[in-house]
Formats: structure tokens, sequence, C-alpha cells
């Protein structure tokens, strides 16, 4: 059943009252419509700055895998000098074990403790290498921040569209980057090995 | 006992590197580098290995795909497989042994854990 409108105005009183209240709607359509035109600048300059961050992104990925490698080289040379260090002690050693040296118990002493030294040292070379993992975690992170921007500049493409009247572009189509990160990875906060080999113990142990 | 013939496969370079240097500080220097599981699964047609070491979240073919890939391989039913990711979430760990991995590190991980882990592994297998 349809509403009917009930009224003891003069038909004349209704018409010129709904006139007016026709107009009144048609400047709140103008306004909004107005706020909306005002609002579609900031929206399309934020969308252009979008892909400018993402870029940057990139750039702050790529510069610290290209620091991280430099790091890696100074490592790996570390590592190679110790075992260089090394073999000179157990040359050395040999040596004294050869010589009549009065104090040879002294010397070999001391080629101990070269070997001690060389060992701390090449464990703490170790050490960065293992801190240098950081830079997978974070090109991950970097990663999941860059296909977060990707997504709300396609938000905002559509939200445009929209304004504009034109055909508003697919969600799928342009969130076609391969998923080759972990949206989770994290440096500090992640999983204890010994919990994992807890879960991993359980589930073998079932089988 | 024979030097073992290990399969790195990573798609971060970093990690490839540190994998490498870590493994050979175990005594494991027989390593073979692999960006993903469709360059992994390649050189595998060409060479053998006796042991792969993956991560999970890689481009082309990830890990998972490409372990559950050589499970179906009759020649690469028994070959030790340990995954190496960021990936901690319980259910993750579950899938990835349900598929066919022996092991799981979650990095950061050190070369100890690295070497307690092939170990176990070969112990096992």
């Amino acid at each position: 059943m349809q509403d009917q409108v009930v009224t003891t105005e003069r038909p004349n009183q209704f018409s010129e009252k709904l006139r007016q209240e026709l107009e009144k709607l048609t400047g709140s359509i103008n306004e909004i419509m107005r706020n909306i035109r005002m609002m579609q600048n900031p929206i399309a300059e934020s969308r252009e700055k979008l892909p400018i961050a993402n870029d940057q992104l990139d750039k702050v990925s790529a510069q610290t895998e290209k620091a991280t490698h430099r790091m890696l080289d100074m490592v790996e040379q570390i590592i190679a000098h110790q075992e260089k260090i090394v073999q000179f002690a157990d040359h050395l050693a040999g040596f004294f074990n050869r010589s009549r040296a009065r104090d040879r118990d002294l010397c070999r002493e001391q080629v101990d403790h070269i070997r001690e030294i060389a060992a701390v040292s090449q464990d703490n070379a170790f050490l960065i290498m293992d801190a240098l993992q950081f830079q997978d975690i974070t090109a991950q992170q970097m990663q999941h921040a860059s296909t977060l921007l990707m997504d709300i500049e396609l938000r905002m493409r559509q939200l445009m569209a929209a304004f504009e009247g034109r055909e508003v572009p697919e969600l799928e189509a342009r969130i076609s980057k391969a998923l080759a990160y972990d949206p989770d990875a994290d440096l500090f906060n992640g999983r204890d090995q010994r919990e994992v080999d807890a879960i991993v113990s359980g589930i073998t142990a079932k089988k | 006992m024979a030097e073992i013939r290990i399969l790195a496969v990573d798609d971060s370079p970093t990690m490839r590197r540190i994998i490498v240097n870590s493994l050979k500080k175990a005594g494991f220097s027989n390593v073979t580098e692999a960006t993903d599981g469709k360059d992994a699964l390649a050189k595998m047609k060409v060479d053998s290995y006796d042991f792969i070491i993956t991560d999970w979240n890689m481009p082309e073919m990830d890990g998972m795909t490409f372990v559950t890939n050589i499970r179906a391989l009759s020649e690469f039913k028994k070959i030790p497989i340990l995954m190496v990711t960021t990936r901690s979430v319980k259910d993750d760990i579950v899938e990835a042994i349900k598929v066919g991995v022996n092991n799981y590190i979650v990095k950061p991980f050190t070369p100890e854990t690295l070497k307690e882990k092939i170990e176990q592994v070969l112990a096992g297998a």
C-alpha cells in the first residue's frame, strides 16, 4: 500500500510549501556537490603522491640491500683473515715443538692465546653476519607497506572515477604483485626457535 | 662420510650468502644456490643433491609449492628438506610438516641452529 500525504492545507498553499522544500533540497544537493568537487583535488594530489612513496620504499629497500652486501663483504674478509691467523698459529706451534728454545712452553702458551683470540674474533664476525638477516626481514616489511600503498592508490582511483562518473577500475586487476613476502615478518618479536621445535616435535610424534 | 651436496633455495641474495657462510662454518661446503622453487626444480633436474634448505615466501614458485612438487616425484620422496623462513604461525609450521618438510627454522637463526637441525634431519632420514 502506498503512503498518502494527508493535509488540511489548500492545494495552492501545499504546492508552495512543496516548492520551497524542493528548493532547499536542491540547495543542499548543490552544496554536497560543491564539497565533493572541492575534495577531488586533494584526493587526486594524494593519489599522485602514493607512487612516489612506493618508489621511496623500493629505493630504501635496494640501498639497504646494497649496504648489507658491503658489510657481508667485510665480514667474509674478516672470517678469511681469522682462518689465516689460526693457520699461522698452527705453523708456529709446529716450529716451537721442533725448536730447543728454553722458553718453548711460554711460546706455546702465546700461540694458544692467539688461537683463542682468533676464535672469539671469528665468532663475533659470525654474530655480525647473523644480525645482517635484518635486511631480509625489513625488506619483507617494506614490500608489505608497498603493497598496502598500491591498494590505497587503487581505492582512490575508484573514488575519483565514481566522482567523475567514469567506469570504476577493477580492484583485483592491479594487485597482481606476487606475494613473495611474509606480511608478519618480524625481527624481534617472532616465535622463539624452541617453541617451533616443540610444535615440530608434537606433529612428528603424532605421525 | 662423503660430503653432502646441499641446495639452498632463497630469493634474498643476503640470506643466501648468510646461509652459505653458516653452512661453511658448520662444515658443509658443497652448496648450490637457487633463487626460488622454479630455479631449484630446474637445478634438481640437472644435478643431484642430498639435502634441501628452502625459504617459504618466494616469487615464481614459493617454498610450499616447491616441496609439494618434489614430494610428488618418486626420486625425491625421501630427500631431506629443511625450511628456513620468517613465518612462525603455528598453522604454517603444521602445514609445512604436512606437505613433507622434515624440520623448520625461523629467521633470524644462528649457524649453530642450522647445523643442529641439519644433523637432526640427517640422523632421522
